[in-house]
C-alpha cells in the first residue's frame, strides 16, 4: 500500500498567466471505477487541511489556494482512498478529472455505531458485525428478529415479544437503535423485534460488548443500530409484495428523491397475518392474526456545503384480536381480546461541518409507545378489564467530532432526556430527568495500532449515578492476523416496573410495588390494616441502583488467504446489582408483598467463532459457533458449600447437587450456532441463499425444589432449522423471490415462535433499475 | 391403625471416641443404635373436613381422641403441622427446619427453635417466604414448566422436633402425595392422574437419650 505515495502523479494543467488573480481555484469532476459521477465525494487538501465535498454530479471547487504544490485526498464511502498531488501555478486549475476505483468489498464495510463517527470496521478495535441490506434482501426477511436469528451468537427469545439475546444477556441489556436512536416500548424488559420492518434497512450493525460509555443505559451487552436507507441520486423507489403461508401478507414501498439541495424519502410497509396456533386445547392462539403498518418519512436540505438538516420520522400501529377463555367463578367464559399497540418518532438533526476537520450535530429526538388492550364478553361485549400504557421520550443532543488529524479523532457530547409514563398499573403521571455527558478519544499511532478510550457519566432523578469507561485496543500483528481487546463498563437503568409498579394480582391477593414508591405503599397497606408483618423495614429500603457489568472482549481475525477468514472473539461479562424481588411483609390474607432489590451477580462467558470460506467469487460459505458459559455467582457459591439439594426422583430422598450438574442460568444455550450457502449464478441470473441454524439445549427453570438447573428434565430439547431462499431477476429490475423457512417443519413445545414449515414467495420491482431500461 | 412402618437400619452409632467434646457423663448413658424409620402415607385430612392426623415417632398414628394429652408428637392436616407445645397442645413440642442432608445433620441446635403460636406454626410450611426460617415445601401453581399447583417438598430440609416428652427427632419429608410418587413423571403432572394429596411419607430419628446429636 505504501507504494501509493510513490505514484504521485503530477498535473500541470491550465497555465494562464493571470497575476491579478487572489483566489485560484481548483476544480473538477470525480468519477467512481464505473464512470458515474462519484457523489458527494470528500475532498481534503492536506497541506491546507481545507476540504470540501462534490455535489451530487461529483464537481467540486477548492477556492483560495497560493501557489504551492497540493495534495488532493478523496475519500468516499464505496472507494478507495485516492491521493492526487497538484502544482497550482498561477492561474486556476478548473478541469481536472480524478476517477476513484471501487473499493474491494470487504473494504467497504462501515460502521458508525462502534465509535459514533463512521469508520472502517477493520478500524475499530471491537467486534462488529454488520449485515447488509442486500443480505437481508436475499434471505426474504420481513421482520429484524428473521435477520437476527441467522447471526452468530445472537439468540432470538420469546417472553412477552419476540427477543433477543447476546452473549448470554437478555432482551433489556441490548439497546436497538433506529439511525442511531433508541427504539422505546419494552414489555417485560423485551423489546418486540417483529415492530421493525427491514425493507428499509440499508445495514445493521451489531457492537458487541458494553457501549454504554458511549450510549448509555441498556447498552450493556451491545448495540444494534439500525441504519435505514438514503435514496440514490435522483428519483429511485422500489415496490415489494410477499405472501406467506398462515395468510401473512407483505406490502411494502419506498420512494426517494435526492437533488442537489433536497433529498426527500418514504417508506410504506403493511404486513398482516391470520396468525397460528400450537395448541390446540386451548382456544387461544399462540400467535393472534394481526394487521401492522410502518410509515417512514424523511427529508433533508443542504443549505450548503457546510450545513445540512434532516428530519426522520417513524411511525408504527399494530392492532391484535383473539379470542380468550378465561374462567370466572369455575364457569368457562368467552372473551374478546384485542389489542393496540403504535409507536412513533420525530428526529431532526442539524449537521454543521464548518470544514473537514470539524463536525457540529445537534439531535432532539421525540418518540412515543402506547399500547391498549381490553378484554371483553363475546356475549354481549361488555368490558371485563381494560389496561394501558402509554410512554413518551424526549432527548436532546449536542456531539461534536474533531477530526484533529488523520491519527487523532476527538468525540465530545452532552445531552438531555425527558421520560414520561402513565399507565393502569402506575400511580400518576411519572417524570424521570437525566443528563449525560460523554468524551471518545481514538488514536491511531502507526498503521498498525489503534486505541480508542471514552467514558460517559450519566446523571437521573430517580437512581444513583453512573460512570461508564471503555477502552480497547486493535493491533495488525500481519497481513493475515489482528488482534483486538477491549474493557468496558455497561450499566441498566431499573425500569419502570421496577421503580414505581403498584399492582396487586386480582386473583392470587399478592402485591408487587416499586421501590421508588415500596415506603408510602407499604404505609398504605399498614394504614388500611393489611399487613400481618413486616419483613424487611421499609424506612431501610435503599436507592436502588442501576445493574451494571464490567465486560472484557478478546479477539483475533486471521486472513490467512483472500479466500478465507476466521474470527474468533472471546468475552466474559460480570454483571452485579441485577435486580430481583424480594417480600417485603406479608399481608393478612397470607399472601406477600414484594419489591425491587439490588441483588445477584451473574457472569456470562464464552466464544463466538466465524468462519467464512470463498471459494469462488460467486460462491460463499460459513459457518458460525457461539460457545456459552453462564451462571449465577451465588448459586456457584452455595453449589460448592454443599448447600444446594435435590431429591432422587425415584426415593425421594435428599442427595447434594455436584458443580458439574449445574446447568447455568435459564434460557441459555451452552451451544448453538449457524451454516450458511449463499451462491449466485450469474447466467441465469438468480441466486440461493441456505441457512442451518442450531441452537443447543437450554434450561426452562427449576422443576424439583433447588432453585437451580440441574436435571435433564429441567431442559428443553436443540432443534436445528433450515431455511431456504431462491431469488430469480426476470428483467432489469424485476426480481422473483420464493422460499422455505424452516424447511425441516420443526415446532417447539417451549419456543412458540416455530409454527412449522413457512413457503413464501414474492415479487420485488427496483425503479431505477427500470427507468434505466 | 393403617401404619406401615418400614426399617432402614443406618447405623448412627456413636463412637464415643469420637466425640472428644463429650462430657464424662456420656461414657455412663445408654448404647442405643438410632433406628431411622419411615411413616407412609400418613393421612392428612385428605377428605379436608379440618380434620388432624396425630403422630407418636413411638407408637404411631394416635387416635384423635387424645389431642388433649401428651400422646402425640406432631400433627399433620393439610400442608399445617402442629407440635405438641404451645397453643397446640399440652407437650414441651418444638421445631425448627434446617438445610442440609438427613444423616450429616448429627447436631440439635441449642437455640433457635419456635412454639405453635395461633398466628404461626412452629414448622415453616411454604418456603422462602420468611427470611432465615426455610420452610419444607414449595407450591408450583401456574408454574411454566414441571407440574402445576403442586406441593412439592424441598430438597435439604430437615425439620428437628422436640417430642410431648421433650427428646428430640429429626425428620425429612419426602412427599405430600399418596404413595410417595416420582413427581418428575408425566402421571405426576397430569392432574388426572396424580396421587392424592395430603398424605406424608416421612423418615425420622429419633433420639431418645438426653444427648444433642443423632
Amino acid at each position: 500500500m505504501k507504494k501509493l505515495y510513490y505514484f504521485k502523479v503530477i498535473l500541470l494543467v491550465a497555465l494562464t498567466f493571470d497575476i491579478q488573480a487572489q483566489n485560484r481555484s481548483v476544480s473538477g469532476i470525480i468519477t467512481d471505477g464505473k464512470g458515474d459521477a462519484a457523489s458527494f465525494a470528500n475532498i481534503l487538501v492536506i497541506q491546507t487541511g481545507v476540504g470540501v465535498t462534490a455535489n451530487a454530479k461529483g464537481e467540486f471547487t477548492i477556492e483560495g489556494l497560493e501557489p504551492n504544490t497540493y495534495t488532493l485526498r478523496i475519500t468516499r464511502v464505496g472507494s478507495k482512498t485516492l491521493k492526487k498531488d497538484i502544482v497550482v501555478v498561477q492561474g486556476s486549475i478548473s478541469d481536472l478529472q480524478i476517477a476513484l476505483q471501487e473499493a474491494e468489498k470487504q473494504l467497504e464495510v462501515v460502521t458508525v455505531t462502534a465509535t459514533r463517527t463512521l469508520r472502517n470496521v477493520e478500524d475499530v478495535p471491537m467486534p462488529v458485525n454488520v449485515i447488509q441490506g442486500e443480505n437481508i434482501e436475499k434471505i426474504g426477511a420481513l421482520r429484524l428478529n428473521e435477520v437476527l436469528a441467522e447471526q452468530v451468537g445472537l439468540q432470538i427469545t420469546s417472553d412477552h415479544g419476540t427477543g433477543l439475546q447476546m452473549q448470554g444477556l437478555n432482551s433489556e441489556y441490548i439497546l436497538i437503535l433506529i439511525d442511531g436512536e433508541p427504539v422505546i416500548g419494552r414489555t417485560a424488559g423485551t423489546l418486540d423485534l417483529t415492530r421493525i420492518a427491514v425493507d428499509n434497512i440499508s445495514r445493521v450493525e451489531v457492537i458487541r460488548g458494553p457501549s454504554s460509555s458511549l450510549y448509555g443505559s441498556e447498552a450493556m451487552a451491545g448495540v444494534i443500530n439500525i441504519i435505514t436507507k438514503e435514496g440514490l441520486n435522483g428519483f429511485d423507489g422500489s415496490l415489494r409484495a410477499r405472501y406467506r403461508s398462515f395468510n401473512t401478507a407483505n406490502l411494502s414501498g419506498n420512494m426517494s428523491y435526492r437533488g442537489e439541495k433536497i433529498s426527500a424519502s418514504l417508506f410504506v410497509d403493511r404486513l398482516s397475518s391470520d396468525g397460528y396456533d400450537l395448541t390446540e386445547e386451548s382456544i387461544s392462539m399462540t400467535s393472534p392474526p394481526y394487521k401492522a403498518y410502518t410509515l417512514s418519512p424523511k427529508i433533508g436540505y443542504r443549505f450548503s456545503e457546510k450545513v445540512k438538516l434532516n428530519l426522520n420520522t417513524r411511525f408504527y400501529t399494530e392492532t391484535q384480536e383473539s379470542e380468550q377463555a378465561l374462567t370466572l367463578d369455575e364457569e368457562t367464559v368467552q372473551m374478546d381480546d384485542k389489542g393496540k399497540r403504535e409507536d412513533w418518532n420525530i428526529m431532526p438533526t442539524l449537521e454543521i461541518k464548518p470544514d473537514n476537520n470539524h463536525r457540529l450535530q445537534l439531535r432532539s429526538y421525540t418518540t412515543g409507545y402506547k399500547t391498549e388492550t381490553s378484554l371483553t364478553y363475546h356475549n354481549d361485549g361488555s368490558v371485563y378489564s381494560e389496561s394501558y400504557f402509554d410512554q413518551l421520550f424526549n432527548r436532546s443532543e449536542i456531539q461534536y467530532d474533531w477530526y484533529i488529524n488523520d491519527r487523532n479523532i476527538l468525540t465530545t457530547g452532552l445531552g438531555h432526556t425527558i421520560e414520561t409514563v402513565e399507565a393502569t398499573r402506575y400511580e400518576d403521571v411519572n417524570n424521570f430527568n437525566a443528563n449525560y455527558g460523554f468524551a471518545q478519544y481514538q488514536f491511531i499511532p502507526s498503521d498498525r495500532f489503534n486505541l480508542v478510550i471514552g467514558g460517559r457519566y450519566d446523571t437521573h432523578s430517580e437512581y444513583a449515578s453512573r460512570f461508564s469507561p471503555k477502552l480497547a485496543v486493535g493491533y495488525q500483528v500481519s497481513n493475515w492476523m489482528r488482534l483486538q481487546a477491549s474493557l468496558g463498563g455497561g450499566y441498566k437503568a431499573p425500569d419502570f416496573r421496577q421503580l414505581l409498579l403498584n399492582f396487586t394480582n386480582p386473583t392470587a391477593g399478592y402485591s408487587v410495588v416499586g421501590s421508588s414508591i415500596a415506603k408510602e405503599q407499604m404505609a398504605e397497606f399498614v394504614n388500611a390494616g393489611q399487613i400481618a408483618q413486616i419483613l424487611i423495614d421499609p424506612n431501610t429500603i435503599e436507592t436502588i441502583e442501576a445493574e451494571s457489568s464490567i465486560a472484557y472482549n478478546f479477539g483475533i481475525d486471521f486472513t490467512p488467504t483472500k479466500k478465507l477468514t476466521v474470527t474468533v472473539n472471546a468475552f466474559r461479562n460480570e454483571i452485579s446489582n441485577l435486580i430481583n424481588t424480594a417480600p417485603i411483609a406479608r399481608k393478612t390474607n397470607g399472601q406477600n408483598i414484594f419489591s425491587y432489590f439490588n441483588e445477584d451477580e451473574v457472569v456470562t462467558q464464552g466464544l463466538d467463532a466465524q468462519l467464512n470460506y470463498k471459494p469462488k467469487a460467486n460462491l460463499i460459505l460459513s459457518v458460525g459457533y457461539q460457545y456459552l458459559d453462564s451462571r449465577n455467582v451465588e448459586d456457584v457459591e452455595r453449589i460448592k458449600n454443599g448447600e444446594v439439594f435435590r431429591r432422587d426422583p425415584n426415593t425421594n430422598r435428599t442427595v447434594v447437587v455436584n458443580l458439574s450438574e449445574y446447568g447455568g442460568l435459564v434460557n441459555r444455550s451452552r451451544h448453538s450456532g449457524n451454516a450458511k450457502i449463499f451462491y449466485i449464478n450469474s447466467r441465469y441470473k438468480f441466486d440461493v441463499a441456505l441457512r442451518g441454524i442450531y441452537r443447543g439445549e437450554w434450561g426452562l427453570g427449576d422443576s424439583n425444589g433447588n432453585g437451580i438447573v440441574d436435571v435433564d428434565n429441567e431442559l428443553a430439547e436443540g432443534y436445528f432449522l433450515l431455511n431456504l431462499a431462491i431469488n430469480k431477476k426476470l428483467y432489469k429490475g424485476l426480481t422473483l423471490e420464493v422460499g422455505v423457512n424452516n424447511l425441516l417443519d420443526k415446532t417447539h413445545e417451549f419456543e412458540p415462535s416455530l409454527p412449522g414449515r413457512i413457503l413464501f414467495g414474492g415479487i420485488n420491482i427496483n425503479l431505477s433499475e427500470f427507468k434505466n431500461l | 391403625m393403617e401404619k406401615k412402618i418400614s426399617i432402614f437400619y443406618l447405623l448412627f452409632i456413636i463412637v464415643l471416641l469420637g466425640f472428644t467434646s463429650c462430657d464424662d457423663d456420656d461414657e455412663t448413658a445408654e448404647l442405643i443404635p438410632l433406628i431411622e424409620e419411615t411413616a407412609t402415607d400418613i393421612p392428612a385430612d385428605p377428605n379436608r373436613a379440618g380434620d388432624f392426623t396425630f403422630f407418636s415417632f413411638e407408637n404411631g398414628i394416635v387416635a384423635s381422641s387424645l389431642s388433649a394429652t401428651t400422646s402425640w408428637d406432631i400433627a399433620f392436616g393439610g400442608t399445617a403441622i402442629l407440635t405438641n407445645g404451645g397453643s397446640s397442645g399440652p407437650g414441651q413440642g418444638e421445631a425448627l427446619v434446617v438445610k442440609g442432608i438427613f444423616e450429616n445433620i448429627t447436631q440439635i441446635p441449642d437455640e433457635g427453635f419456635f412454639v405453635d403460636t395461633e398466628a404461626s406454626p412452629a414448622i415453616q410450611g411454604r418456603d422462602g417466604q420468611i427470611e432465615d426460617r426455610p420452610g419444607w415445601y414449595n407450591y408450583t401453581g401456574e408454574a411454566p414448566t414441571g407440574p402445576k399447583h403442586a406441593v412439592l417438598t424441598v430438597p435439604g430440609r430437615v425439620i428437628i422436633v422436640k417430642t410431648a416428652e421433650g427428646n428430640y427427632a429429626k425428620m425429612e419429608i419426602l412427599s405430600y402425595y399418596e404413595g410417595n410418587p416420582n413427581t418428575t413423571t408425566e402421571e405426576f403432572e397430569n392432574l388426572q392422574t396424580r396421587p392424592a394429596s395430603r398424605h406424608y411419607t416421612f423418615r425420622y430419628v429419633v433420639q431418645k437419650n438426653d444427648t444433642k446429636t443423632f
